[in-house]
């Protein structure tokens, strides 16, 4: 809704950021056309079954640029997907090779590869931060799997090889979980299927915010996230007045796959860095 | 006014826009021993337009430039709580036939190893001397392989530069040596203030934590410098020293600022001698009479609470009129440095005198002349903390205004390291005053408590922190951590980059059909093998069509080939001349991509290693069986960087041995030390398409050994 104290020539300047923001964050007002207008049931059946399983990952991201290591410490969201410990993190959160990021193919010159390491998890209600290592990664899903380094017991988590298909047009719920500056609480937020295609590959577009889909009764749908070279590719072709938005969508990957994904990846070991 | 920065020439060009310039005042006689014979024939030839002082320019050349030497500086500073080595460069002047080579204290700063390249080319180690940062001087002295005398000039005595006067600045400007340009004296007595700056905030002006140039003003003159003139003579056409050049302007065409040389001379010399540079302090700040009735005196500017001198009735606004009976007087502010030196240079422990004016009353006050203490801590880098620090001076406690005056200061901290874990975290500018409940004094007071930690005792830290002490809790982390490739599930890959050709652009393009057109077969690659050639156009896979809809992205063709499983029969239909083609493949694995790469930082080379994939192999047309080390990155000052390794070259051999990947290179590496020679340890390096030779020299391979072991 249009704030009315905001003076029209500022609302002017703010449109096309504001366009452009609202296009991958906002929540779909086709949701509130929709009829469902209260939400309160869903969220507190959400948190209440997988919010514990949502959990806050640190990590430390580090390049080298003249020989010299650059090292940024980092958040972000994960989820438990196993009793024991296994934890499901966008692969951007693990590695980021520049090359892919420029567009190039694997056959030209290396570029620099920004490496993730020293993985900390804050469970929910806990106070600490426990030790958990890298177990693989899928690049082409841009998943990745942590492991705790001691797992606890009795760990909630999701079992993601019971979803169920994410088609356009259906709304669905994130959890996410705030940081401890709020009380490491979980909040949810309701995104929209917007489409789906086939090109590059099989994938939903959608509004809302990176992580796992849930639908209303807590069921998996897919993994919500930026594509990162493509949004900058598509940026840098509609950045002017032309304000061609269809491109600016989140991208959901359909749940079968990361089930499928996260099997593998339960099998291995992790790999613990000395 | 414009910022005034130290002039070193550094590898980071993006760290050294900084320029130095240095100011002569008066003129005294230098003694250059060598002969213009010497001299070499590149350096007889003066750019200098024919003048009626052409002669003149030219004699001072050849007195002064064959001494005048490129200072090559390893220097390690931190970054983000680590040693990080880089390599600057300065200029300096020989000054004894010993070999003591006269330079700026910049150039030497943080230095862990220096190299002096002499005019003619010949380039020897050097040792530090001495230092003095409130003087910005320094004194190396050459280590030559056997005893040596050395060519030398002498700094002038006496100052009698006027404005106007022809003045020439020698040294290696941007770490071009040999060079000379000339100017004139603009002033030869500058203090850094300007019109509309104050002149009680000049001392704070100067440098963090060190007040540079306290004691002298500036000969200002416009003889050009730049970045790597620091440390350089300025020169008269008598062919006397007369500065030291030091800093210069970053905007606002070429001013320079030197050190005049009869205070140059004298601070080197007590450098060579002794080592350091005594000073006391009486624990108070002056300024000039400047804007006041008086014309005798200084005003007492600062008093800091609790002193001496506040404890003896000195207070802000007096005006001392005598020291032990000798008048002192500071008219404007350019006389103050004057009376500086004079007070600094009081003997430790005496008792001073001073005559003070207070409301029409004089009388006197008696001070003990203490020995002024260091200004600046000694920084290091604590691993097992994550944070590189400072021993806290009480200088630095002033200017922070803390309540601590000793204690380590902490300077940076790496991400993710101990510090930056601890609960909460430690960052920089706290103080580190007690761990677990122990006062800490220094650096190594630090360093002695990480090894009470254990897993699950960790250490309590107290710090002081926006004048609150607060306590932290924080694990050390003993040892090294090396990153391990990121393990990935395994890709189908059937080895070909592709171009996609839409219905509309084949037939542009004169190509029967949309599809994928091969534009690179890979070593090893299933279509090859099945085959395939560069110029095939893919139309369909398993009876299914490939059918692009862009022209720009081949993901979709790749999105096919990933959605394959490993091992999996592939059947590709084809278009080759118009000819359909069927390429029965068995898919692979992907080979192994960038991150997928063991990695290892070696501390000796200060590089960054990894094994040589497969890409890079192709990237470099190398056969797919090569075997090497692949160089991510270098350290410009580290041994790797002297010996002038690159990102991207491929080390084959090391020493005796050939190196196939990081292990082998660290074990070849250990192998060349521990053998019993001085000589070089050679290097068989892969560059482009050329194969070279390139070499370390051992002390390198010692001297910038990181500080892991803490």
């Amino acid at each position: 809704m249009r704030p009315a104290s905001i003076p029209s020539k500022l609302l002017a300047r703010l449109f096309v950021p504001l366009a452009l923001s609202a296009c991958v964050l906002a929540a779909p007002s086709a949701i509130a056309q929709s009829g469902v207008q209260d939400y309160r049931p869903i969220y507190r059946s959400l948190t209440e079954k997988h919010g514990a399983a949502v959990v806050t990952v640190k990590f430390v991201m580090s390049v080298t640029a003249s020989g010299k290591e650059e090292r940024v410490e980092d958040r972000t969201q994960a989820l438990l997907v196993s009793a024991d410990g296994l934890l499901l993190v966008p692969d951007r959160a693990v590695s980021m090779d520049f090359k892919q990021l420029m567009g190039g193919s694997a056959g030209q010159a290396a570029a620099p590869v920004a490496k993730s390491s020293e993985f900390r998890v804050r469970l929910a209600g806990s106070e600490d931060w426990l030790p958990a290592d890298l177990v693989t990664r899928d690049t082409q899903l841009g998943l990745a799997w942590l492991r705790l380094r001691k797992p606890v017991a009795g760990l909630n988590f999701v079992d993601l090889d019971h979803g169920v298909l994410a088609e356009p047009g259906m709304t669905f719920f994130s959890l996410l979980r705030t940081s401890d500056e709020w009380g490491g609480v979980p909040v949810f937020r309701s995104g929209f299927v917007m489409g789906e295609t086939h090109t590059p590959k099989s994938l939903l577009l959608v509004e809302g915010v990176p992580g796992m889909a849930f639908s209303a009764d807590g069921d998996p749908m897919g993994y919500v996230d930026v594509d990162f070279p493509r949004l900058m590719r598509a940026r840098s072709a509609g950045n002017g007045l032309g304000l061609d938005t269809a491109d600016s969508a989140l991208q959901m990957t359909p749940i079968a796959k990361v089930a499928a994904a996260t099997r593998l990846a339960a099998k291995l070991p992790a790999s613990v860095g000395h | 006014m414009p910022t005034i920065t130290p002039c070193i020439q550094s590898s980071f060009r993006v760290l050294c826009i900084t320029v130095a310039l240095v100011a002569p005042m008066r003129l005294a006689h230098a003694d250059a021993v060598v002969p213009a014979a010497q001299v070499p024939a590149q350096l007889a030839k003066s750019d200098v337009s024919p003048g009626p002082d052409a002669p003149r320019i030219a004699s001072a050349r050849d007195h002064v430039l064959p001494v005048v030497v490129s200072i090559l500086t390893v220097r390690q500073d931190y970054r983000q709580g680590s040693p990080a080595l880089s390599v600057s460069s300065g200029s300096g002047t020989v000054v004894s036939a010993q070999g003591h080579i006269a330079t700026n204290a910049h150039v030497t700063q943080n230095g862990k190893s220096f190299r002096i390249v002499f005019a003619d080319g010949r380039e020897l180690p050097a040792k530090l001397v001495g230092t003095d940062t409130l003087s910005d001087l320094a004194v190396l002295q050459v280590q030559p392989p056997k005893p040596e005398v050395f060519a030398y000039a002498e700094f002038t005595k006496t100052l009698d530069l006027q404005p106007g006067d022809i003045v020439l600045a020698m040294g290696a400007p941007w770490g071009l040596s040999n060079s000379m340009s000339a100017g004139v004296v603009n002033n030869p007595r500058r203090l850094l203030v300007s019109l509309f700056d104050d002149e009680s905030e000049y001392e704070d002006s100067l440098g963090d934590d060190e007040p540079t140039g306290r004691y002298y003003a500036w000969i200002q003159h416009d003889a050009s410098i730049a970045p790597g003139n620091s440390g350089g003579p300025l020169v008269d056409l008598n062919g006397r020293i007369v500065g030291v050049n030091t800093r210069g302007m970053i905007v606002g065409g070429d001013l320079a600022f030197a050190i005049p040389g009869p205070e140059a001379g004298r601070i080197v010399h007590t450098l060579i001698d002794k080592g350091r540079v005594d000073r006391v302090s009486l624990g108070f700040r002056i300024r000039s009479l400047k804007g006041t009735p008086y014309d005798e005196g200084v005003l007492v500017n600062a008093v800091e609470r609790g002193s001496p001198p506040e404890k003896a009735g000195l207070g802000a606004g007096d005006r001392i009129v005598s020291l032990n009976g000798q008048p002192i007087t500071a008219l404007q502010p350019v006389d103050v440095p004057r009376v500086q030196q004079a007070i600094a240079e009081l003997p430790i422990d005496s008792k001073v005198r001073l005559s003070v004016e207070r409301g029409g009353k004089t009388r006197d006050i008696v001070l003990t002349a203490l020995a002024q203490p260091v200004e600046r801590g000694t920084e290091a880098a604590l691993t097992a903390f994550g944070i590189s620090g400072s021993a806290l001076t009480p200088a630095m406690g002033r200017r922070r205004n803390l309540d601590a005056r000793d204690g380590v200061l902490v300077t940076g901290v790496k991400p993710g390291g101990p510090a930056a874990v601890a609960r909460p975290e430690v960052e920089a500018g706290m103080v580190i005053r007690q761990v677990n409940g122990k006062p800490v004094s220094d650096v190594a007071d630090l360093l002695a408590t990480a090894s009470l930690a254990t897993e699950d005792k960790p250490l309590v830290l107290q710090v002081e922190t926006d004048g609150e002490q607060r306590l932290s809790v924080l694990k050390p982390q003993i040892g090294d951590r090396s990153n391990d490739p990121l393990p990935e599930l395994p890709k189908s890959w059937v080895g070909v980059e592709v171009q996609p050709f839409t219905g509309s652009l084949a037939k542009e393009s004169g190509l029967p059909s949309a599809g994928y057109r091969i534009a690179r077969i890979y070593p090893g690659s299933p279509l090859g093998a099945a085959g395939a050639k560069v110029g095939d156009l893919l139309v369909n896979l398993d009876g299914q069509p490939l059918k692009p809809s862009n022209d720009v992205s081949s993901e979709e063709f790749d999105q096919r080939v990933h959605d394959l499983d490993v091992s999996a029969k592939a059947r590709f239909g084809a278009l080759r001349d118009g000819k359909a083609q069927t390429f029965a493949v068995t898919v692979s694995p992907s080979p192994t991509e960038t991150s997928g790469l063991r990695t290892l930082a070696v501390g000796r080379l200060r590089a960054q290693l990894r094994e040589l994939g497969f890409y890079d192999r192709v990237a470099l047309k190398l056969p797919s069986d090569r075997k090497g080390v692949f160089i991510d990155g270098v350290e410009s000052g580290g041994a790797a960087g002297l010996a002038h390794l690159r990102r991207g070259d491929v080390i084959t051999r090391l020493g005796e041995r050939d190196v196939r990947d990081p292990t082998e290179l660290s074990q070849a590496l250990e192998q060349a030390l521990a053998a019993r020679s001085d000589g070089l340890v050679p290097l068989q390096v892969i560059r482009g398409n050329q194969t070279r030779i390139l070499y370390l020299e051992r002390y390198w391979l010692n001297a910038d050994a990181p500080e892991a072991s803490r």
